[in-house]
């Protein structure tokens, strides 16, 4: 495959099968990050044809000379998830009822004590983790993807990874 | 995911356990799936607090047995 702007340009130039090769790169990405984060499945569904939506209506509005187009689809991600998580929450306090029940379904323990370690991380310090261990992405990345500045960016990293090991039980501190 | 052996070593190791297996996606999204899964989810029972606590008789479980053992007392007597 071509480089993903590439692609990308080729797409806002016209050609619809670059938006297929875009989807069959990105979706499965988009879809993990958002799922680690809530570890809701359909939620996390609803994000990434979400996300893909918004690049489709907006898709004029990418400039690779800004950023990486996988930074810009995590940023569109990011932000519709904390918008619906945001309204969630209001709901939530509003109708408790109305809110889905949280299934916690069975995983071998190991498994298990590296998910619930993760998602009982603080908010932003989870999600740094997530774009830093399992997307590949430079911390400068993920600074403009989460909206922080880059130095949080490094704190919150320093002590999401101190709160994992001792969680994990890791003993290379 | 990023290969970050240089450093956290084992915990980045510890990190790749947690695999993530993505379903089926379609491209297009069906405002109908959506209201089925948000009426399908599970949700709280909201008079859940009136449940008892533990096992015990409660009116609705006794009611519907004492009234279907009235009906053929009450034929035989009248």
């Amino acid at each position: 495959m071509n480089q993903p702007e590439a692609v990308m340009e080729a797409w806002q130039l016209g050609n619809e099968e670059a938006f297929e090769q875009i989807y069959t790169a990105f979706h499965g990405p988009l879809y993990s990050f958002i799922y680690r984060y809530t570890r809701d499945e359909p939620f996390s569904v609803d994000i990434v044809q979400d996300t893909f939506l918004r690049l489709q209506t907006n898709k004029h509005q990418y400039d690779p000379s800004k950023g990486a187009l996988k930074s810009y689809l995590f940023q569109i991600a990011y932000r519709l998830m904390i918008n619906k998580l945001n309204r969630r929450k209001k709901w939530r306090s509003l109708l408790p009822f109305l809110v889905p029940s949280q299934e916690s379904s069975l995983h071998p323990a190991e498994k298990l004590t590296v998910q619930q370690a993760v998602s009982e991380l603080p908010d932003l310090q989870r999600a740094v983790i997530l774009l830093y261990y399992y997307h590949d992405l430079p911390q400068k990345e993920i600074a403009a993807i989460l909206h922080i500045p880059l130095g949080t960016v490094k704190s919150r990293l320093h002590q999401a990874i101190q709160t994992l090991k001792t969680h994990l039980e890791v003993e290379d501190l | 995911m990023k290969n970050k052996t240089h450093d956290h070593t084992e915990l980045a190791q510890k990190l790749a356990e947690y695999d993530v297996d993505v379903p089926d996606i379609p491209r297009k999204k069906s405002r109908w799936s959506r209201l089925v899964h948000y009426l399908a989810s599970p949700a709280e029972n909201p008079v859940g607090f009136l449940a008892p606590a533990r096992p015990s008789f409660s009116m609705t479980s006794v009611i519907p047995v004492l009234a279907s053992a009235a009906v053929p007392v009450a034929a035989l007597l009248f």
